[in-house]
């Protein structure tokens, strides 16, 4: 996957046969989850989408009527934020559908963005089900189940094609 | 808007009522935005949040990314309470940790 900019600010992202493939994959996943009702969601995931906590411990009781109010403000932003990004992963899959080889979409800088944070929900929503930790994530979790593994490897490969999205502008130390 | 009142220029502007209004909107960012620590945010994406969304340059994002890493929090900003809501929905839009908290 390469990921160029061109001209006006925007940017052409180009994929390999098995990379659009992986990509659909992911989309038809993250579609799926952003359709399914909160109530039906695991705690964790609940908590995700409700508070943006992905880490239980940091979870933290709000204080005050203006800390509630705040909570609540936010807890609807995250409601409306599924809705939307549902119907972009469902716009871009009908995109991935209608392509052909050479795999290539074109996207503003904002709809990198929000390409780039799509795939990184897909990784969080996959470490909530799975309880990855960082020294799994660290050590491929040897003797972990399956699912586990596959959770970690889609994790560390959604990783890889973000750090390409984001390309000359991520961090170099 | 509806203007009441008569229209002040800006180079009719009281200097008592601009440092009132100044004071006023200081006292009122009494809420900081907490980042906290999480074992699957790349350290990289991190700092392009930082720099994307608050608008901090290379040097501030990395100094934050390290404090979160290192310390399992970092305050990226003390704003009023809508501008903190605004942030904090941003910030937890690209996946980050992310509270605000009214200052003590």
């Amino acid at each position: 996957m390469t990921c160029d900019p061109i001209d006006g600010g925007r940017w052409k992202l180009t994929f390999e046969e098995p990379e659009a493939a992986f990509l659909m994959n992911v989309l038809v996943r993250l579609a799926r989850h952003y359709r399914e009702d909160l109530g039906q969601l695991s705690p964790g995931l609940r908590r995700f989408w409700q508070n943006g906590s992905s880490v239980a411990a940091t979870e933290q009781p709000a204080k005050g009527a203006e800390a509630e109010e705040s909570r609540e403000v936010l807890s609807e932003s995250r409601a409306e934020l599924r809705s939307e990004r549902l119907a972009l992963a469902e716009s871009w899959l009908r995109d991935f559908e209608l392509a052909e080889e050479p795999w290539e979409m074109e996207m503003t800088n904002a709809e990198r963005d929000e390409f780039v944070a799509m795939l990184n929900d897909r990784r969080l929503i996959l470490a909530v089900e799975a309880g990855v930790t960082r020294e799994e994530h660290i050590t491929s979790s040897k003797g972990a189940l399956e699912d586990r593994r596959a959770a970690i490897l889609e994790i560390d490969v959604l990783g890889h094609f973000i750090m390409v999205l984001l390309g000359p502008q991520i961090y170099r130390p | 808007m509806i203007q009441r009142g008569p229209v002040m220029s800006q180079t009719e502007a009281s200097p008592d009522v601009d440092v009132e209004e100044k004071l006023k909107e200081a006292f009122a960012r009494g809420w900081s935005v907490i980042v906290w620590n999480d074992p699957i945010n790349l350290m990289d994406y991190v700092v392009y949040v930082f720099k994307s969304v608050l608008k901090m340059n290379e040097q501030d994002a990395s100094r934050h990314m390290w404090e979160v890493h290192k310390n399992g929090k970092s305050v990226v900003a003390r704003e009023t309470r809508e501008k903190s809501e605004m942030i904090v929905h941003r910030l937890r839009a690209f996946g980050l940790n992310t509270t605000m908290e009214e200052a003590a």
